[in-house]
This record gives structure tokens, C-alpha cells and sequence, in this order.
């Protein structure tokens, strides 16, 4: 019997043992709730820095010949900025949110792995140390978050006089993204069997719920992407210590090389950003409309072909690399069928409104913001697919754009509407929704001034990753502008963390049900019970609390699947 | 839930958009200089050309979708007597329907990338070579056939091909000359070309566009276009002199310095000077740029604003009333773009190849008056 | 049955029913082991960082135990 608790000698008196203090509990925990909320917590304060970073740049770039960070602080602050919201917040939010979310709704009593779940995390937090440690050195990462060859890397690879990056910068970057690549394994391969084999009984595939479908769908990308972005960090650590050559050209390596690997993970790595998001509001929507997901076999099988087809794009990173026409083509191509699915998913969203009974809180504000935003992201990133036009807008501010609203109005605004949606269920309280709607407006603001000028200083020939600009180019209004729009979020951003102290002191206590919501994590107490549920639920449709609460029209009795 | 002040906001949600995206209208009437929009060549007439196709077809796209979404909102409000909703769980029509009406509209638009993309190989026939070296952080440009090496500004005549060979020995650069054509990286070890032609006579602002060190930013060149092969072929025969002798004493103190111990000829090749011929091979292994014409030039540190009237602008740094001396001194130094480079160089560029320490002010005059001369 | 059950959870903490010793072994315990062993990483990662091999001696040592010591776990 493996009772370790007081309770067995009820009689004794004795010292806690570590892992019965309050640290020591978080420590050794191995419950994904905890282990997903250590991952929220700390995801959310490296959007801080990483926010600050973004902070930082935009002042710089506030006027032209700007004065404020020296052109070597610049690029280690953009360079972070990029690897910090990437590695350090929407990967570990988004895998934070899955721990938390994904056994609840699917009837499990934890992941299949726990110990490597929080494996995971702390491997997390020590790379988001590492990887900022290195400031204390004045050697942060400072080669742009994909650290091209041959520019990172060191002495032997460059022509001149010049080193092509002196110092320990890139490698921190390459061991610290090293570090967080094996935590995103270890939690991928934990996904991939905790839904595969953990599920509830009669919870078929087809009976899963969106989000864990498109959490499976990223994990077997990111399964699949890693080891490119692994492979391609040690060759460059190879040639920056030991002497190899595999991306310098005068020994008979490649610079592009670096960037065909770096770009085979990159790529997924997007939609390893994003997917889950498309989970999250395929579950706040319904909820908010009062109507099932419009479609779910096309949006579940849509998210699974966007992971097929993620690994065949790449190159379109590249059309300006001097590739054959003919390769150009291909990837072209594939860019465009790409493009299908992910547009054929507004249409289900907005279908899934129509004809509801829609209610504005600030989850499905944020929810309808997503769509709104990641239209135009997804509109001008068809544009780029456009190689010719590409030619003139890649590595510009048209492309700084483009993955703003993807990652900004997609991915971050998806993330806010899940924290809002799913904050009562971690805390037993509501985050204010009055505050929220007016962090709601002030971001939505704050994201459109921010990167639409971009659009315009992509088609003005301002490239990207350049510490100050020229006053007679044009571009001076439209980076005022931007930056006015930076401290706008950031003042929204303000009003959010406003909110979290508010509500968790005094926040209005909800329910375990507070949405009257659809799947199996809201039919657990607030915040759940250790066990999550007592008895594993028998599921017969897509929406098992909805059908369990209104027994009459469940879905199992009106549609089959 | 708080609807009632949700709807003035909305249309506010539509308007900003809408004036956002017709501000695009605007960037073509700008005139500035390093525009994708107002062309002056048939490449970069093509790529716009795609711009605005895209932008027509993404605006319909953008209103309507964002029309729909913002009606459905509207319309579907929840309202204390709103009915329970039918429980739609799909329509396997209409969903067919979209997904394949949106695919054959995609596919139609790839059909006219990858048309346009294969019309955008260089025409066959003459043309004119030029070779661009990327380096940390300035443009080289060699003209192979007429024998001569230039920097930070390229000259062209209008209508002509130009075949521009990107080369590096250092890090990935990137060849963009927006009015002109779409860029190409400048990759080491790979023999990328550019090719373009100018249609229109003019000065034209270059960059560099891929992410290439610390002062990335600063590594802009000029563009310039001549209205006649005559004119370019005046400009072909000057840079092809070799450097004169000055017959100013001012001047001829400049020269000493540059050829004196320790001086510029350490890292910078002048013809006549320290260099036989432009194709002289110990060119190739200065650092610096080739002074042999540097009096004529419009652009110089890859057009760090401090010394250079910024990239575009087409007056030589020689003819700027800041940089006249009289009586051997500058009387408004600090205006004078050239003086501040030679003052401070890492000051003005910091991290940039050019350490020489402190010159004195009587030096830099003299150098100054050297360099004027190097037309 | 089970609807009964779930009310527990409204019911006050000091009025439920002590749980049987069952539920608990549904869950994993809690375990220092995968903390250890990210310390340990950390440990060859300053090492390789800093070109120390004393650290990285001792870091690998550190993450072969943790490992063994993970594996050997009673569960």
C-alpha cells in the first residue's frame, strides 16, 4: 500500500517531510495542475520581459537616428525579444495551458508521465534563466532569434579582419535553445501518449475535443522539428569550438545550410505557436454562442493537414536566397494548399457564432479579436507567398507585420481569451470582466497602431533588424506611430495584471460550471480536486457535460458520432 | 453582460481598418525614395504590379469577412428574450463549398506567381556587369570589364541590364534597391546575381537587407541612375584615371598622411598612390574601401546619416558648403560630414573597421583638401 | 451514483466522509528526481558554457545519477 500521508499513525507526532511543506510540495509535485500552472506563471513573466524588450526597441526606433540603445545593446535586445516570446512564453503558456486543460477533458487523472512532465517544466525555467543570465554578461544572444551562419559564427568563418560574432552570444543561444528543445520533447512525447491511450471510455478520437486535438496535432510537430533545430545547434557548436566547417563556405561548408535546417523546424515551429490557440477558441466560441463547433471533422482534420503540410514549406523563408525557380515554384506551391485549411477554419468559426446567442464577456471578446486579427495575419501572409512580391517585401518591416498579427493578434490574443475563459477553473474565482473588456479594446487598439504601420514601412523599403533609420526615407511617422501603439499594449497589459491582483484577492467566487460550459474539465470542482474526478465518466458524444446536463436533447441522441 | 456601449465601439472597430488600409493609397504618392510602389523598372514594375492585385483582392477579402463576422455579433446578440440556439453541429455542403472555392481562387493566384516569377529571369544579350561586394558594412562595386572599383554609390545608365554578382567573404548580405527590383541575399560561396534595368534617370536609395552585424543599419548605397550612355560613359572614363597628383600644398600635406607610416594606405587603395591598377590584386586585400574618386562620390560610410546628407540624396559630400575650407580650416566643422568620420570614426559608426585613434584637427584638414581633390 | 459523489465537493471540508487510502494511489506521488536532474543539466550546461571540465565532470555524474535514481524509483 502506498499511503505515505499523516493519516496512516493518526497517534504520532512527527517534523514534515520536504515534500509535505508548502515549497516542497512544488517542488517534487507531480501533478500536471501544478506543474501547468508554474508553466502559465512563468510563461506570463517572460512575456514581461520579452515585452519590455519590445518596449526598448520601439523607443529606439521612435525617431530617426535615435539615441537610446547603442547598435550593439539593440541587436542582443531584438534578438531576445524574438527567442524570449517564442521559447520562453508562447511554448511554455501554451504547453502550461495543455498540462493543466487536456487530462481534465479527457476524463484522466494525470499524464501519462508525470515525472517528466515536471521534468519538462524545470528544464524550462533553468533554460529561461540560462538564456537571460546572459545579459549579466553583456553576451546575450545578439545573431536575430534564427542566428544565421555565417554571422554567428566566431572568428574562422569570416573574411577580413572582422569577427563574425565575437564573444559567447550565440553560445548561449544555441545551449539554452538546446536545454528548452528537450523540455518541449519530453512534454510532446507526454501529449502524444496521455491522449493517445489516457482517454475516457468511449471517448473516441472523434469524440475529442478540439483542443486536445490540435495539442496532439503540435505535438507530433514538434516531435518531428526539434531535431532539425538540434541538429543544425550542435553542427554550429561544432564549428564554433571544435573547428568543423559546416557552414563556412572557404572549407567547403554552406550558409545555407544553417538556414534549410534552422527552417525545417522554423516552420512547424509557426504552427506549433498557433495550433493550440485554434483549439482554445474552437473551445470558447461554442461555449459563448451557445451552439456546438461548426464543423468539428473539417476543423479537427484541417489541423492535422496543416501539420502534414507545415514540414514542405520552408523554404518560402527563403525566396530570396537565390534558390532555382523551379524549387521556388514547389515550395510556392505547397505554401498556397497550406493556406487552404487555415482559411477554411474562419469560416467554421464564424459559423459557429451564427445563429447563436452570443455573449460579448471578455473570453469571446478576445475570441472574436483572434478571428479578426489573424484575417489580416493571414491575409498578408498569403501575400507574401506571392514570390515576386515577396522578392521586394521579405526581411522588411511587411514581414515584421505579417507575424505580428499571426503571433500578436493570433496566438497572444488567443492565449488572453483562454486565461479568461479558464481562470475560474484554476482558481475557484472570475477574472473582472469589466477590466477585462477594457484591456480587450485598449490591446486591440494598441496591436492595430502598432503593426499596421508596418505594412507601409515594408512598401517604403525599411528593412527589418536595423538599430536607427535615416530622416529622409519617409519612414519617420509611421515608427512614431508604432511605437505609440507599443506603450498603448503595454498600458493594456497594465490593466490585465491590474485585473489578475484584483480578482485573486476579491474576485467573485465561481462555481465549478461558471459557463455552463460543454466538456469534462468544467464538471470538476474549482479549482479541481487532486484526483480531478472521482469516478472516470462514461463519454457517448463531442460535448459530455452538456449532454449530461440536459439529458434530453444530448448530443448522443441527436447526432451520431 | 455590458452589451449597450458594445456597438458604437464596433463600427469604430471597422472605420479605423478600413482608413488604416486606404492609407496604403498613400504610400505611393509619396515620393520617397526607397519606395516598392513608385517604380522606375520593369522588375520592380512586375513586383508592384502583384502589390496591387494583392492589395485589391485582400481588401474585398478583409471587408467581407470582417463584414460578415461583425453582422453575425451584431445580429446574434444574446437579448434577455433570445431563443436557445438550434444546436448546427455542420454542413457538409457548405463547407465543401468553401473549401473549394477558396482553392481554386488560390490556385489561380499561384498560377500568376509562378508565371510572373519565371517572366523575371534576366533577358538575354548585352548588358552591363557589375560586381557588389558585401562587407562589414559597405557596398564595393567592380566593373569588371572597364577595369575599375568603386564604393557606396552605383552608377548605371538608363535602359540598360544591369547584371549585378553578389559577393561575399563574410557574412549573408542582402542586395535591395527598392524602386528597382526585389532583392537577393549576398550568400558566401554562392554566386548569386541580381539583375535590373532603370527606366527612369535619377538617384536611387540601396540597402541591405538581411541582418548582417552591428551596424547593419548603416549600410546603405546610392544608386545612380545616368539619362545617357554618354553621361555614363564620362563617368566611366574619369574613374578609370588614375588618381591625380593635387597641386594644392594643403592637399599635397593630405597625400603624405595617407602614404606616411602608420596612414591610410594601410587598410584604403588609391590608383596612382599605393595601387597600380584598380585590378591590382593587392586591392583585394585592403580592408577599406578604393579612395582613387572619392571626392566625387555622394554617399560615404555606407551612409551613416552623421557624415553623409543621407542615402538618396544625390550632392556630392565634396560640394557640401560645410566642407569648404578656407584659409586651410573648416569654419563649421561639425557640419561637415567628412570631417566627423575622420574625427571619430567609431564614434559616428561604432564597431566599424576604421580604428585610427585621434587625429589632429590640422591633419584632418589637410586630408580633407586631399580627398576634395579626388574627382 | 456518480452525481453523488461530485456534490461531495460542495459539502464542507471538516463534514466529508474521510477518503479511503484508494484515491490516493491513483495519483503519481510527488518526486525530487526530475528536479534533480535538471539542476544536474544545468550543471553541464554552465560547464560547456564556461569550458570548465571539472563542472561538466561533475554535472555528468550528477544527471547519471539522477537518471538511475529516476529509473530505480518505486512508483
Amino acid at each position: 500500500m502506498a499511503t505515505r500521508t499523516i493519516v496512516e499513525s493518526p497517534g504520532v507526532v512527527r517534523r514534515k517531510r520536504l515534500d509535505e511543506t508548502y515549497i516542497g510540495e512544488w517542488l517534487m509535485t507531480t501533478d500536471h495542475k501544478k506543474i501547468g500552472l508554474m508553466y502559465i506563471i512563468t510563461a506570463f513573466f517572460f512575456f514581461l520581459v520579452g515585452g519590455v524588450e519590445a518596449l526598448l526597441i520601439r523607443t529606439q526606433l521612435a525617431v530617426p537616428n535615435g539615441k537610446v540603445l547603442s547598435p550593439e545593446v539593440y541587436n542582443q535586445i531584438f534578438t531576445m525579444h524574438g527567442t524570449t516570446m517564442i521559447f520562453l512564453f508562447v511554448m511554455p503558456m501554451l504547453t502550461g495551458f495543455g498540462n493543466y486543460i487536456v487530462p481534465l477533458m479527457i476524463g484522466a487523472r494525470d499524464m501519462a508521465f508525470p515525472r517528466l512532465n515536471a521534468f519538462g517544466y524545470w528544464i524550462v525555467l533553468f533554460g529561461g534563466l540560462f538564456l537571460n543570465s546572459s545579459f549579466l554578461f553583456n553576451a546575450a544572444p545578439n545573431g536575430g532569434w534564427f542566428m544565421y551562419a555565417p554571422l554567428s559564427e566566431l572568428t574562422k568563418g569570416c573574411g577580413n579582419a572582422v569577427m563574425c560574432t565575437p564573444g559567447m552570444n550565440a553560445d548561449f543561444w544555441l545551449l539554452g535553445i538546446l536545454l528548452l528543445g528537450i523540455a518541449s520533447i519530453a512534454s510532446a512525447l507526454n501529449f502524444v501518449v496521455t491522449i493517445l491511450k489516457l482517454r475516457a471510455p468511449g471517448m473516441t478520437l472523434n469524440r475529442m475535443p478540439l483542443f486536445t486535438w490540435m495539442t496532439l496535432v503540435t505535438s507530433f510537430l514538434l516531435l518531428f522539428a526539434l531535431p532539425s533545430l538540434t541538429a543544425a545547434s550542435v553542427l554550429l557548436l561544432l564549428d564554433r569550438h571544435l573547428g568543423t566547417h559546416f557552414y563556412q563556405f572557404a572549407s567547403g561548408g554552406d550558409p545555407l545550410l544553417w538556414q534549410h535546417l534552422f527552417w525545417s523546424f522554423g516552420h512547424p515551429e509557426v504552427y506549433i505557436l498557433i495550433l493550440p490557440v485554434f483549439g482554445m477558441i474552437s473551445e470558447i466560441l461554442p461555449v459563448f454562442s451557445r451552439k456546438p463547433i461548426f464543423g468539428y471533422t473539417f476543423i479537427a482534420w484541417s489541423g492535422v493537414a496543416i501539420g502534414f503540410l507545415s514540414f514542405t514549406v520552408w523554404a518560402h523563408h527563403m525566396f530570396a536566397v537565390g534558390l532555382p525557380p523551379i524549387a521556388q515554384a514547389f515550395f510556392a506551391t505547397s505554401t498556397t494548399l497550406i493556406a487552404i485549411p487555415t482559411a477554411v477554419k474562419i469560416f467554421n468559426w464564424i459559423a459557429t457564432v451564427w445563429g447563436g446567442k452570443v455573449i460579448l464577456n471578455a473570453p469571446m471578446l478576445f475570441a472574436l479579436g483572434f478571428i479578426a486579427m489573424f484575417l489580416i495575419g493571414g491575409l498578408n501572409g498569403a501575400a507574401l507567398a506571392v514570390v515576386p512580391f515577396d522578392y521586394q517585401v521579405t526581411d522588411s518591416y511587411f514581414v515584421v507585420a505579417h507575424l505580428h498579427y499571426v503571433l500578436f493578434g493570433g496566438s497572444v490574443f488567443g492565449i488572453f481569451a483562454g486565461i479568461y475563459y479558464w481562470f475560474p477553473k484554476l482558481t475557484g474565482r472570475f477574472l473582472g470582466d469589466r477590466l477585462g473588456q477594457v484591456q480587450f479594446w485598449l490591446m486591440m487598439v494598441g496591436v492595430n497602431l502598432t503593426f499596421f504601420p508596418m505594412h507601409l514601412l515594408g512598401l517604403l523599403g525599411m528593412p527589418r533588424r536595423i538599430y536607427t533609420y535615416p530622416a529622409n526615407l519617409g519612414w519617420n511617422l509611421d515608427n512614431l506611430l508604432a511605437t505609440i501603439g507599443a506603450f498603448i499594449i503595454a498600458a493594456s497589459v497594465l490593466v490585465f495584471l491590474w485585473n489578475l491582483f484584483v480578482s485573486l484577492g476579491n474576485g467573485q467566487k465561481a462555481g465549478n460550471d461558471p459557463w455552463d460550459a460543454f466538456t469534462l474539465e468544467w464538471d470538476t470542482s474549482s479549482p479541481p480536486a487532486h484526483y480531478n474526478f472521482l469516478t472516470i465518466p462514461t463519454v457517448r458524444s463531442r460535448r459530455p457535460f452538456y449532454d449530461k446536463k440536459n439529458p434530453d436533447i444530448a448530443d448522443w441522441k441527436t447526432v451520431t458520432h | 453582460m455590458r452589451t449597450s456601449l458594445f456597438r458604437g465601439k464596433r463600427r469604430w472597430g471597422l472605420l479605423i481598418p478600413a482608413v488604416l488600409f486606404s492609407s496604403l493609397l498613400f504610400a505611393s504618392c509619396s515620393g520617397d525614395p526607397a519606395n516598392i510602389i513608385d517604380t522606375a523598372g520593369p522588375v520592380a514594375n512586375k513586383e508592384a504590379g502583384l502589390f496591387w492585385f494583392i492589395l485589391g483582392v485582400a481588401t474585398f477579402i478583409f471587408v467581407v469577412v470582417e463584414a460578415v463576422l461583425i453582422y453575425t455579433i451584431i445580429r446574434y446578440r444574446a437579448r434577455p428574450n433570445s431563443p436557445e440556439p438550434r444546436q448546427l453541429h455542420g454542413n457538409n455542403t457548405i463547407e465543401i463549398i468553401w473549401t473549394v472555392v477558396p482553392s481554386i481562387f488560390l490556385f489561380a493566384v499561384l498560377a500568376g506567381t509562378i508565371y510572373t516569377m519565371f517572366g523575371l529571369q534576366q533577358p538575354p544579350g548585352n548588358h552591363l556587369e557589375v560586381k557588389a561586394v558585401g562587407h562589414q558594412w559597405w557596398w564595393e562595386f567592380d566593373y569588371p570589364a572597364q577595369h575599375l572599383v568603386t564604393a557606396d554609390t552605383l552608377y548605371v545608365p538608363k535602359g540598360t541590364v544591369v547584371q549585378v554578382d553578389l559577393v561575399s567573404n563574410n557574412v549573408i548580405h542582402s542586395f535591395w534597391i527598392p524602386a528597382l527590383a526585389g532583392k537577393t541575399d549576398v550568400i558566401p560561396g554562392h554566386d548569386n546575381t541580381r539583375w535590373f534595368t532603370a527606366d527612369t534617370a535619377g538617384t536611387y536609395v540601396g540597402e541591405c537587407a538581411e541582418y548582417c552585424g552591428t551596424q547593419h543599419a548603416h549600410m546603405q548605397f546610392n544608386v545612380v541612375v545616368y539619362d545617357s550612355a554618354d553621361q555614363f560613359n564620362t563617368w566611366v572614363s574619369s574613374q578609370q584615371k588614375a588618381a591625380v597628383t593635387p597641386s594644392d600644398p594643403l592637399a599635397q600635406q593630405g597625400l603624405q598622411i595617407f602614404k606616411g607610416a602608420g596612414g591610410c594606405q594601410a587598410c584604403h587603395g588609391i590608383v596612382g598612390v599605393n595601387l597600380n591598377t584598380s585590378d591590382d590584386p593587392k586591392g583585394q586585400s585592403l580592408v577599406g574601401p578604393n579612395l582613387t574618386h572619392f571626392g566625387s562620390r555622394s554617399l560615404i560610410a555606407g551612409g551613416v546619416e552623421a557624415v553623409s546628407n543621407g542615402p538618396g540624396n544625390g550632392h556630392s559630400w565634396a560640394n557640401d558648403p560645410a566642407c569648404q575650407l578656407v584659409n586651410g580650416k573648416l569654419a563649421n566643422k561639425d557640419n561637415c560630414g567628412l570631417y566627423k568620420w575622420l574625427q571619430d570614426p567609431q564614434g559616428v559608426k561604432p564597431g566599424n573597421d576604421m580604428i585610427i585613434g585621434s587625429l589632429s584637427d590640422d591633419k584632418i584638414y589637410a586630408l580633407i583638401a586631399y580627398l576634395q581633390s579626388l574627382q | 451514483m456518480s452525481e453523488e459523489q461530485n456534490q461531495n465537493e460542495q459539502v464542507p471540508a471538516k463534514d466529508r466522509p474521510i477518503k479511503t487510502a484508494q484515491e490516493f494511489t491513483l495519483n503519481a506521488h510527488k518526486s525530487y528526481w526530475p528536479l534533480a536532474l535538471a539542476i544536474a543539466l544545468c550543471f553541464v550546461l554552465v560547464a560547456v558554457t564556461a569550458n570548465n571540465l571539472i563542472v561538466l565532470g561533475i554535472g555528468t555524474v550528477l544527471a547519471a545519477a539522477a537518471i538511475i535514481g529516476w529509473g530505480l524509483e518505486r512508483r
